[in-house]
């Protein structure tokens, strides 16, 4: 019998939804786990075991009776610390928000509890989402970056220590850590999730993410949480598809662009191999493979999230750093003070670019099902003072186009490695089919070996 | 405010830069921020010598009924 931290998602609530496990089991195994993995990771902030076992007795109950809240029904996850979480202390893992205690849930988080979930507890986010190295160890090697910003929320997935949980990404807080850690990151189309009640770096970059053990789970999450928020100005009024029922209707193997500028220019000799590996895996199982030059405007791209996210930064914090700047680590505070600088002129050319760029790259994926790239540069670097380079993410950032990773394998430093694929503004349904299926045909689930 | 120009080279507008830190938050803070003042000032340029037509308007979010992105909503 699988042992409670190794299920998914789906299978956990498939099992409560049957009666073969219980919410309270599941709830006990995970805290449990926690218990014995948390002093050498340090991937949570904030955990209410009262609070966590009270909702989990209170699904059981309702489970008992076939009342089921929704398809997350008694499935714990984990919440970024930038998440209002009405409450528990939501402090951006930040001395300026040490004592902030939101009164109301994140309507991401309010709807993934609609849905039946249980808050399990806060993950370590990098301060405010930002650069500055976390506490959290990778667990694949604790010499290794985790990432960031979304540090906990990968290594808990991970882990084991929950099945899935929140990140966003700014630049690249998604992707990047998930691959860092071997797990599945999606990062949805701008304004598909609400970020309301989510502390906000940079208004116009900051998009809601998830991390999960597999493609289906992550669909599951999306779906519970996408959705028009009228009182969130970057969310827009799409229709929300049925994510798994287009992921079960898949008729045909994929068209998928393969992208080697700047991309393999970037990466080192073995994540280029190791992305040619996967390709021609995928080639081999149908996919329709054509390479996919990127446009001119690709080349502003970087600059442009740079530019928009210090001077965004720096509007959001103006007024707690004009009396606490001491108060701010030292990644956070410089790029603050650099927004601050940056005149208002460039910051509006940086938009307009960003708005082309976005046309372009758009037009660009036009004859494909989705882009596929390596996701990050090489594995996690030897190196804990920073969080590694989110250069391969950031033009989907900035562009707010989505993009998903999957882990494709392990280097030779037994760390894993990831591919990333991206695809059209709101085409989050045809992404996730295409990766699945790729999922399915690399057929890489990762356990980090201490920790499996 | 730093001179707009796109002829202003790197060096120059990252001392524009460096003296509006230094008369914000002192000689010492601006000092500490010398290289990424440099960079900046790099990507700034970059992007003043690479600005689309005229007629494209500010505003990353996209359109609610097309993948043409438009004015914030």
């Amino acid at each position: 019998m699988t042992p409670p931290y190794r299920l998914g998602v789906s299978e956990s609530a498939e099992q409560i939804r049957t009666g073969a496990l219980s919410p309270v089991t599941l709830v006990e195994a995970l805290l449990g786990r926690i218990d014995a993995l948390e002093p050498a990771l340090q991937a949570w902030v904030t955990i209410d075991r009262e609070q966590v076992l009270s909702a989990a007795r209170e699904c059981e109950n309702e489970a008992e009776q076939r009342l089921f809240r929704g398809p997350l029904h008694g499935v714990p996850v984990g919440i970024k610390d930038i998440f209002y979480t009405e409450g528990m202390a939501t402090t951006a893992c930040s001395r300026i928000l040490a004592d902030f205690v939101p009164d109301y849930d994140a309507p991401c988080v309010a709807k993934l509890k609609q849905a039946g979930a249980i808050v399990l507890g806060k993950t370590v986010t990098t301060e405010f989402a930002a650069s500055d190295p976390p506490p959290t160890r990778n667990p694949w090697d604790p010499a290794h970056t985790p990432g960031g910003s979304s540090s906990g929320s990968s290594v808990v997935v991970s882990t084991g220590m929950c099945a899935a949980a929140l990140g966003s990404q700014t630049a690249g807080s998604v992707c990047r850590p998930a691959s860092f850690n071997g797990v599945v990151g999606l990062k949805p189309s701008y304004g598909r999730i609400s970020r309301r009640g989510v502390v906000a770096y940079s208004w116009s970059l900051d998009t809601v993410g998830v991390m999960s053990r597999s493609v289906t789970d992550a669909a599951v999450m999306l779906q519970a949480m996408a959705g028009h928020d009228p009182q969130d100005h970057g969310s827009l009024e799409q229709p929300v598809p049925d994510y798994l029922a287009q992921m079960n209707a898949i008729d045909r193997p994929p068209r998928i662009g393969i992208i080697r500028d700047f991309f393999y220019e970037r990466s080192t000799a073995e994540v280029r191999k190791h992305t040619d590996e996967a390709v021609e895996k995928l080639a081999a199982a149908g996919a329709v493979i054509e390479e996919i030059s990127l446009p001119a405007s690709f080349d502003t791209a970087h600059a442009c999230q740079s530019v928009v996210s210090n001077v965004e930064a720096a509007a959001f914090h103006e007024e707690n750093f004009r009396e606490r700047a001491d108060d701010y680590g030292p990644g956070v505070r410089s790029s603050i003070e650099l927004g601050m600088l940056v005149p208002a002129l460039d910051y509006v050319q940086a938009q307009r670019l960003r708005r082309e760029f976005r046309r372009d790259m758009t037009a660009a994926l036009a004859t494909v099902d989705a882009a596929l790239m390596p996701t990050t540069t090489s594995p996690a670097p030897e190196d804990l003072s920073s969080t590694g380079d989110p250069v391969f993410q950031v033009p989907w950032t900035s562009a707010g186009l989505p993009s998903i990773t999957l882990p494709s394998g392990l280097g030779a430093s037994g760390l894993p490695l990831g591919v990333q694929l991206a695809g059209q503004p709101f085409s989050e349904g045809s992404l996730l089919v295409v990766a699945r299926w790729c999922e399915s045909v690399l057929d890489v689930e990762l356990w980090p070996p201490d920790y499996a | 405010m730093a001179d707009m120009n796109a002829d202003t080279s790197a060096k120059a507008l990252a001392q524009v830069l460096a003296a509006h830190a230094a008369a914000k938050w002192g000689a010492s803070r601006a000092e500490g921020l010398q290289d990424r003042l440099a960079q900046t000032a790099q990507t700034l340029l970059d992007l003043r010598r690479r600005l689309p037509d005229a007629y494209t308007e500010p505003g990353s979010y996209p359109a609610a009924d097309s993948s043409e992105p438009a004015g914030q909503q």
